[in-house]
C-alpha cells in the first residue's frame, strides 16, 4: 500500500492508480510539451497529498476534488505562460478563424491538436475534461461551476464546430 | 482520414510513461514518510521545559504576537521551546509594580538601529537587499495568489548589553526571591545582539493573511565563563517558576542555540512540529475572550540551523504547517 488517510479512509494507493492516467491525460489534451504535462500532474498529486485532510467525501468525489485541483493547477501555470486566463474570464473570448491547414495531417492525433488550439479557451477546457481527464458532465460542471445543462451544450456544440472544421 | 467521431476525440489519451509513474510515486512516498515523523523525544521534552530570557532584559512576557515580531532581536537561534507561563505568575508579577522595562532600559545601548521596514516589489528584489534567497512556499491554499505578494526589508542592527548584579538584586527582592544568588563576576560583563537583515512576505486572500519573516540567525556574542544556566534560573523565577523546576529546566535547555517562548496557558498552546525535517515550535493563539470558535491563528516557528523562519496567519494551524513544508 502507497498509504492510507486515517481521515478519509482513502486508499491512496488505488487513487493513484486510478487517477493518474485521468489527470496526466487532462493536462495532455491542452499542452504538447511532456515535461509541463509531467510537471503538472506532479504538482496536482502533490497538492492533492497535502490537502488529503480537507477532502470531505460528502461533498465531492473524490475524482471531481482533485480534476479541480489539477484544474487550478493548469490555470496557474497556463495563465503564468499567457496561454489562457481562468475559465470565467474567457466568457467572452472570440472564436478565432481556423488557420488553414496547409498539408493533411499524418493522423488524427496531429490534427485533433492542430484544431484544438483553434477553439476559445473555456471550449478548450471542456474538451480537456471530457475527453482527456474522461470526467462527465456533471463532474465538469463540478469543476468549472457551470451548469450540468451548459456543459453539455458547449460541448455538444464544439464537437460540431470541430467536425465542421475537421 | 477517419470521421471525427467519439472515438476520435478519445484518441489524443495514452498511458503515462512508466519512468515518470515510479518517479512520482516515490515522490509522494517521501512527502508521506517526513509527513508521518512526529517530533523527536528530545524536543517533545524540550516542549515541557520551562525557561526565560534573563540576560537581553525584555522580561515582560509578551503575547504570542509580540514574540513573533520580537524574537529575531534577542538569540542565535538553532531550536525552539516553549515556556508555558501560568496566568497567577504574570498577574502577580504585574501587580508587583516592577517595571522591568525601566529597571533594565539604561543597561541596553543601541548601537545600530534596524530601522523602519522598506517595502519591494518582489521577493527576489527583496532577497538582493537583504543579501540571501528568500525561500517561498512552492504551494498555498486553492485561490490564494502565490504570485504577488508584499514585500518588506528590515536592516541590520545590533546592541549591547551590560549586566548589573546591583540591579538584578534589586529586581529579585522586589518579588521576594531570596533562594537564588546573582552569579558572582556578572557585574559589567557585556553580551552583544546583532541582527541581520529580515525579509518580511505577506500574502492576504478574503480577508485571511499569512505572514512569513525569515532571517539569518542573530547573533549573541556572550564573554566567555558567562553561566548562563544560573542566569537563566533567575528569570525562570522571576517569571514564577518553583526553584526545583526553575533549576532543572534551567539545566536542561542549551541557551546558546534556544530561543524560548514565553506562552501564557489561558492565552496560546503550542507542540513542537517537524517542519522539513527541522525540529519546530507550533503556537495557536486562543480567540479572544475563550470563544467556542476554536483557534484565532497560529505561528510555526523554526531553523534551519543558519537562517530563522516564522510563518504566522489567521489560517488554521494543519495549513499553515502545510505551507510552511513547501518553503523552497
Amino acid at each position: 500500500m502507497l498509504w492510507r488517510s486515517p481521515a478519509t479512509e482513502l486508499d491512496w494507493n488505488a487513487v493513484f492508480t486510478e487517477q493518474l492516467p485521468r489527470v496526466y491525460n487532462y493536462f495532455g489534451y491542452r499542452l504538447d510539451n511532456e515535461a509541463d504535462i509531467q510537471e503538472l500532474t506532479s504538482r496536482t498529486f502533490e497538492k492533492a497529498w497535502r490537502a488529503r485532510h480537507r477532502y470531505r467525501r460528502e461533498l465531492a468525489g473524490f475524482a471531481t476534488w482533485l480534476l479541480r485541483i489539477a484544474h487550478n493547477v493548469g490555470v496557474d501555470h497556463l495563465r503564468l505562460a499567457r496561454e489562457y486566463a481562468p475559465l470565467e474570464a474567457l466568457e467572452d473570448t472570440p472564436v478565432e478563424g481556423a488557420p488553414e491547414i496547409e498539408h493533411e495531417r499524418a493522423s488524427d492525433v496531429a490534427r485533433l491538436r492542430a484544431l484544438i488550439p483553434t477553439l476559445p479557451m473555456r471550449e478548450q477546457e471542456l474538451l480537456a475534461l471530457k475527453y482527456g481527464a474522461g470526467a462527465n458532465n456533471r463532474e465538469i460542471a463540478s469543476v468549472t461551476g457551470l451548469s450540468e445543462s451548459n456543459v453539455g451544450t458547449i460541448l455538444h456544440r464544439t464537437v460540431q464546430l470541430l467536425r465542421d472544421r475537421w | 482520414m477517419s470521421a471525427l467521431d467519439e472515438k476520435t476525440l478519445y484518441c489524443l489519451r495514452r498511458s503515462p510513461p512508466e519512468d515518470f509513474k515510479r518517479t512520482l510515486r516515490a515522490s509522494l512516498l517521501q512527502q508521506n514518510a517526513r509527513a508521518a515523523a512526529g517530533p523527536s523525544r528530545l524536543m517533545r521534552f524540550a516542549a515541557v521545559v520551562v525557561a526565560c530570557i534573563a540576560l537581553a532584559g525584555a522580561f515582560s512576557v509578551p503575547s504570542v504576537r509580540a514574540a513573533a515580531r520580537g524574537f529575531l532581536d534577542m538569540f542565535r537561534v538553532v531550536h525552539f521551546a516553549a515556556l508555558p507561563v501560568d496566568s497567577s505568575s504574570l498577574q502577580r508579577l504585574r501587580d508587583s509594580g516592577l517595571n522591568l522595562q525601566g529597571l533594565l532600559s539604561d543597561q541596553v545601548q543601541v548601537l545600530e538601529k534596524a530601522g523602519p521596514p522598506a517595502s519591494y516589489p518582489t521577493p527576489a528584489a527583496a532577497g538582493a537587499a537583504a543579501g540571501f534567497h528568500v525561500e517561498l512556499p512552492s504551494w498555498m491554499p486553492v485561490g490564494w495568489d502565490t504570485e504577488a505578494p508584499a514585500v518588506w526589508v528590515t536592516g541590520p542592527g545590533s546592541a549591547r548589553i551590560t549586566a548589573n548584579a546591583a540591579r538584578l538584586a534589586q529586581i529579585l527582592a522586589s518579588l521576594n526571591i531570596n533562594d537564588v544568588a546573582v552569579p558572582q563576576g556578572l557585574d559589567g560583563r557585556t553580551a552583544t545582539v546583532r541582527t541581520s537583515p529580515a525579509v518580511r512576505v505577506v500574502w492576504q486572500h478574503e480577508g485571511q493573511r499569512v505572514e512569513l519573516v525569515e532571517s539569518p540567525s542573530p547573533q549573541v556574542d556572550f564573554p566567555s565563563g558567562t553561566d548562563l544556566p544560573a542566569l537563566a534560573e533567575i528569570g525562570l523565577r522571576i517569571m514564577g517558576l518553583s526553584r526545583n523546576d526553575a533549576y532543572r529546566f534551567a539545566q536542561s535547555i542549551d541557551w546558546r542555540s534556544t530561543l524560548v517562548m514565553p506562552i501564557p496557558a489561558n492565552v496560546a498552546s503550542f507542540r513542537q512540529v517537524t517542519v522539513q525535517g527541522r525540529s519546530g515550535l507550533l503556537v495557536e493563539a486562543a480567540r479572544a475572550g475563550g470563544g467556542r470558535r476554536g483557534k484565532a491563528g497560529a505561528v510555526v516557528f523554526w531553523s534551519d540551523g543558519n537562517r530563522v523562519f516564522a510563518l504566522s496567519g489567521s489560517l488554521g494551524a494543519e495549513q499553515l504547517l502545510e505551507i510552511a513544508q513547501t518553503l523552497q
